[in-house]
């Protein structure tokens, strides 16, 4: 049975959302700064859900519930995963 | 074996042209018809009732001949917008309404996008343990009625219209017993709102359908011995493009596999996967060997079953 995560290193947490940006909009050479917003890197509503389960599966991590849009950021998206934990 | 012979569709003739909403919605109109996929949804007047958009399917069925109204025993309605309020139950409506013999068996099933994979499997085993031979399974879930329009969580993905699927013996595919699982605690997911009105909240569907259904998917078709790669054609609930083409990924299938035929119409609800079928029924039309079918959303409900054709002489009766 593979690890499940109970708590979020930032960085990891970082790398995770970038490789996946990439991967979606198939730019390896992608740039996102902590602060930008999603949309702004070119990715749409639907491409960011999938942004959510590519993280997770990055981390084995379940974030349950939560609500990421265009207009997060790593940084929010942070704050909302890490709520996730402060839960268990 | 009681088995799916034929299947008759409607669609209403009203259309919305999503692609002349993208701007409305703030969305690109490559957006609309490139990730969700539907280009226009059929959309029923509101004077046309859950039973009229059924008489509508019976028609085009009667068409195809083979249903004889006088030796129909099952009538199966699949709806979560019934006409009424659902009482009576519509499907005791459509007895009247096609003047169809007082001997009918006739009940609703309350079920959204897995409805149509449920009903089959009920349909068939109620049909063999009472000995009835020529069933017709209704879907019709009009979600126009109760889309808040603007909502664009849910006013760029359903469509209205109806089926009805000829159950009985010796059909072109056997029923195979299939697997059905419920997570009652995301059923807000997909719920209506106290003003009555739907509301979705998409990131957890996605989720479920990317996680839930092709796991499923996968261990029912290892129950049997099979892989993906047995089977010929996988007809999933047409929930958007987005929806087929990442699941088609998850599940290592080539697009041509895991069709999204549903551009035109919307996200027909319990009608999705009945039409898309019809087209594997029809005279002339190379007949798959073996298809999957996958139905999920509200409930959260999901639910897959295997339909092999008859014609298929080597595989055994289940």
């Amino acid at each position: 049975m593979s690890k499940v995560v109970t708590q979020l290193d930032k960085e990891q947490f970082k790398t995770a959302v970038i490789e996946g940006a990439r991967r979606l909009r198939k730019d390896p050479a992608l740039v996102l700064a902590d602060a930008d917003e999603f949309g702004i890197a070119g990715l749409d509503s639907l491409d960011v859900m999938n942004l959510v389960l590519e993280v997770e599966s990055a981390l084995q991590a379940d974030f349950g519930e939560i609500n990421i849009g265009t207009e997060d950021s790593i940084e929010s998206f942070f704050i909302k995963a890490s709520r996730t934990f402060d839960r268990i | 074996m009681i088995g799916v012979a034929a299947i008759g569709t409607y669609l209403p003739a009203g259309r919305i042209d999503n692609k002349a909403r993208a701007a409305e919605a703030g969305k690109p109109v490559e957006f609309v018809t490139d990730k969700i996929g539907f280009h226009s949804l059929a959309r029923a007047p509101a004077n046309q009732s859950t039973v009229d958009l059924c008489v509508g399917a019976f028609a085009d069925l009667e068409t195809q001949g083979g249903v004889k109204r006088d030796e129909v025993d099952c009538v199966i309605l699949c709806t979560q917008n019934p006409d009424g309020w659902g009482l009576p139950h519509n499907s005791a409506v459509l007895q009247s309404t096609l003047d169809l013999p007082r001997t009918v068996a006739a009940f609703d099933i309350g079920l959204g996008c897995s409805g149509y994979v449920y009903a089959l499997a009920v349909a068939r085993a109620f049909m063999e343990a009472n000995g009835l031979r020529n069933g017709l399974i209704f879907t019709a879930d009009p979600y126009s009625r109760i889309i808040a329009s603007r909502d664009w969580d849910t006013d760029l993905l359903f469509g209205d219209g109806a089926s009805v699927t000829l159950l009985r013996e010796r059909a072109a595919y056997a029923i195979r017993p299939g697997v059905f699982a419920t997570d009652g605690r995301l059923g807000h997911s997909i719920a209506r709102k106290n003003d009555g009105s739907l509301q979705m909240l998409g990131s957890n569907v996605f989720k479920f359908c990317m996680t839930e259904v092709p796991r499923q998917i996968e261990t029912y078709l290892a129950s049997r011995g099979l892989a993906c790669e047995n089977v010929d054609l996988f007809l999933l609930h047409q929930g958007s493009r987005f929806i087929i083409d990442n699941l088609a990924a998850r599940l290592g299938l080539p697009p041509e596999k895991a069709p999204f035929a549903a551009a035109h119409t919307g996200n027909l609800v319990s009608s999705s996967i009945p039409f898309l079928l019809k087209t594997y029924l029809a005279d002339g039309v190379a007949r798959p060997a073996r298809l999957l079918l996958s139905g999920f959303g509200v409930g959260l409900s999901w639910a897959s079953l295997l339909l092999e054709s008859m014609d298929e002489q080597s595989r055994d009766a289940t």
